[in-house]
């Protein structure tokens, strides 16, 4: 061996880890090798070194007792305790020999004749006499249980029990005669030879008796695992409730939403070089009395330049403008004779308190049979002595594809329900194949959107409405745990035609979020891969794939 | 003989306990040791170097006596799974090293939560403040993973055999020899990084 083969065997030779083979050549060439055989010796005394420190070597005081406690405490212990992972299915009650404490079968226990404790033959042979406490018996008893087969066999083994009991009385009234020694012995082999077959019969009776304990565990095991999946689902339904209404009460029983609506109806202006004019944007078409913007001082024809310095070219612009503001904001606006104001507007403080304190939902009911939904007003107010003639709501409205604005007002409500929550609706708000899902800055105030989305998306897949594309625009004024739990319920539900659908939607739900979803909704994923609908399951596997792109954190 | 060095440091009440073999106290213990007497017997035999293990293993010493008392509780449970016609040593060690390692593996996880900073550091400041070898080599045995440390611990400090660092850490002789020579390869490249052996040139 020269220096380079040798020099990355070194650092095992402290430890004397090396293998015979390469233990003969490292040390042939350490003895010839200086720099080798000083290299070796630096690494000794590091080890060395390590060998030196010496650490508290003494027990301290206190430990002792501490440990005897928690033995006592039963933390310990010298029985057995083998960890079952799952509870075994049958029930079986398991001997230990008193002598020796170990697992005794029952075929091969013999009973103390005088307290019937069960030891091993050999055990008690060994220890002379019972070794059960206080007891100083020399005998031993085995029980004659009867035998499952069939009448000849148990026939020999009585017959096999008389000559062992004659055997036996024979051994002890004789002294250990040669005859008694040879019916001693075949009555060990007929008692041996029934003890086997008592076994086996015992062995088939028992394997079907496990089979039939655990089919029945299982069933009863997968009917659980389904009532706590149900019941986790249940609550946490209930816990997204509790929230959106800790919500509303935060609220000081005032509706008040973080959006502002400026009230104002526009049209979008385009610039129309053949006719000479340049300006393009929004023109304020219609404003609604007592709005936003008409307290801030907005007319009729006026060009919206800009909210709260943000420049409003477009619809979605006040939107997003909007979202930002605080109570104050300004509105620049072009008047038509081109002068440009600068307007202070003040966002609305939420309900007006002489109208209306409390929450205001609007439910969606089961559906007529011809198919048209319809909706039903509730509201959580105190609303006893007081009347109300006239409700303006404008909301948005899922009607055909796209999420649109219609103006609902002015309608007169229908009769009030006696001791009812609210009113029903008259026919004429019936809304063919949509829902009510906005908020509205009109008089009256609906629900914080939040909630009434939410509100909407879980009825809607509760009572089994057909999920349908246009919905999932609802998804984006739904706090996306509400959500997800309720897709998460509509997932689970064996009998909700819209599986396939609600899977796709936690997906686009939670493409456009930077949190991760939730674990429990991936599992409902992964739990839909093996449903029994095809359809489902290739929706499920697809979506965890998407789901699976989606950021860790 | 390395089983005599131990022992050495045993203090024994009794003179007749030297002469109880393992076998017998553990027998004793699964007989019919109210008192905890055997039991204790074997506590105050492997006690002392458990705890000079636990503590080289962990690097606190509050820690390594609680590991101490974690280990024996467990050794007492698992004394009924334990055949007697194998050693007891390194079984103690093996319940021992089990603890520990769960140990470290909590504190890892709590160190996640609440970062602290770390023991190896710490100990490397220390030895640079006071320049002495012997810091160093324990910092260089410090900086390596627990697994390694442990071996390295079992075969050197408390001279096991290669057989019974195999059962102490519950494999097979073998794969004991390779992941003592693992460790022995990672702690020589420690050593090498803290200047205590030189550093190989023109190899």
């Amino acid at each position: 061996m020269n220096c380079t083969e040798t020099r990355p065997l070194l650092a095992h030779r402290p430890l004397d880890a090396l293998g015979d083979d390469e233990l003969g050549g490292v040390d042939a060439h350490l003895s010839e090798c200086k720099a080798c055989a000083s290299y070796l010796a630096s690494l000794d005394a590091a080890y060395v070194e390590l060998e030196g420190e010496s650490m508290g070597s003494e027990l301290p005081a206190g430990l002792w007792s501490g440990i005897a406690q928690r033995l006592d405490d039963g933390e310990g212990g010298t029985r057995d305790v083998e960890e079952v992972a799952e509870p075994s299915p049958a029930l079986t009650i398991a001997l230990v020999c008193t002598y020796c404490h170990d697992v005794l079968t029952r075929p091969e226990a013999r009973y103390c004749a005088g307290c019937l404790a069960p030891h091993h033959a050999d055990c008690f042979r060994a220890h002379g006499t019972c070794a059960a406490p206080g007891c100083e018996e020399t005998h031993v008893v085995q029980p004659t249980l009867a035998i499952v087969a069939g009448g000849a066999s148990s026939q020999r083994w009585r017959r096999g029990r008389r000559v062992w009991l004659a055997a036996a009385l024979s051994f002890v009234g004789l002294g250990s005669g040669v005859a008694a020694a040879w019916k001693a012995r075949s009555a060990r082999m007929a008692s041996e030879a029934a003890e086997a077959r008592y076994l086996e019969s015992r062995q088939k009776q028992d394997s079907i008796s496990r089979d039939l304990n655990a089919q029945s565990a299982r069933q009863r095991a997968r009917q659980a695992a389904e009532r706590r999946r149900r019941m986790a689902l249940q609550r946490r339904l209930e816990q997204a409730e509790d929230e959106s209404s800790a919500l509303l009460k935060a609220a000081n029983g005032k509706i008040t939403s973080r959006r502002v609506y400026l009230g104002v109806r526009v049209v979008v202006v385009s610039s129309r070089p053949d006719q000479g004019t340049s300006e393009r944007g929004l023109r304020v078409a219609e404003m609604r009395p007592g709005s936003v913007a008409e307290r801030a001082g907005v007319r009729v024809g006026d060009r919206l330049l800009a909210v709260d310095g943000k420049p409003v070219p477009n619809l979605a612009s006040i939107g997003a403008a909007l979202r930002g503001v605080g109570e104050t904001f300004t509105i620049h606006v072009r008047s038509e004779n081109n002068a440009l104001r600068i307007l202070l507007a003040g966002a609305p403080p939420g309900v007006d308190e002489g109208l209306l304190q409390g929450a205001v939902h609007a439910r969606p009911r089961q559906p007529f049979k011809d198919g048209r939904s319809w909706l039903a007003v509730y509201s959580d107010a105190d609303l006893s002595g007081r009347t109300f003639e006239t409700l303006s709501v404008e909301a948005d409205v899922h009607n055909g594809n796209a999420l649109r604005t219609r103006h609902l007002s002015y309608l007169t409500l229908g009769r009030r329900r006696p001791r009812a929550e609210g009113w029903d609706l008259p026919p004429e708000w019936r809304v063919d194949g949509g829902w009510i899902a906005n908020d509205t800055d009109s008089g009256l105030w609906l629900k914080p959107v939040q909630t009434d989305a939410q509100a909407l998306l879980r009825a809607a897949l509760r009572l089994n409405v057909d999920v349908d594309r246009r919905h999932r625009n609802l998804l984006h004024h739904v706090n996306p745990l509400v959500a997800t739990a309720a897709l998460e319920a509509a997932i689970a539900a064996r009998e909700f035609a819209g599986r396939e659908l609600a899977i796709g939607m936690l997906c686009d739900l939670w493409e456009g979020q930077e949190q991760a979803p939730p674990q429990h909704a991936l599992r409902a994923v992964v739990r839909a891969q093996a449903d029994e609908d095809p359809s489902v399951s290739t929706a499920a596997k697809r979506a965890l794939e998407r789901l699976r792109k989606l950021p860790k954190k | 003989m390395s089983q005599a060095t131990i022992r050495v440091g045993v203090k024994s009440s009794d003179p007749a306990d030297e002469v109880r073999s393992d076998r017998d106290l553990v027998a004793a213990c699964l007989a019919n040791d109210l008192d905890h007497a055997a039991f204790r017997r074997l506590y105050e035999r492997y006690g002392p170097e458990i705890l000079r293990y636990l503590e080289r293993l962990l690097g606190d010493r509050d820690v390594a006596e609680d590991a101490l008392q974690d280990s024996f509780v467990r050794l007492h449970r698992g004394l009924k799974r334990y055949d007697p016609e194998r050693p007891l040593r390194p079984y103690v060690f093996r319940i021992a090293h089990n603890v520990a390692i769960e140990a470290l593996r909590r504190r890892a996880r709590r160190a996640k939560l609440d970062p602290a900073p770390l023991e190896a550091i710490d100990t490397v400041d220390q030895a640079v403040e006071r320049n002495e070898r012997a810091a160093l080599v324990r910092a260089a045995l410090a900086a390596l993973p627990a697994e390694h440390r442990s071996v390295i611990v079992l075969r050197h400090t408390h001279a096991l055999k290669l057989r019974e660092v195999a059962d102490a850490l519950d494999c097979t002789p073998r794969t004991a020899r390779n992941r003592l020579r693992a460790a022995s390869t990672l702690l020589e490249r420690e050593l090498r990084r803290r200047g205590i052996v030189p550093e190989q040139e023109g190899l």
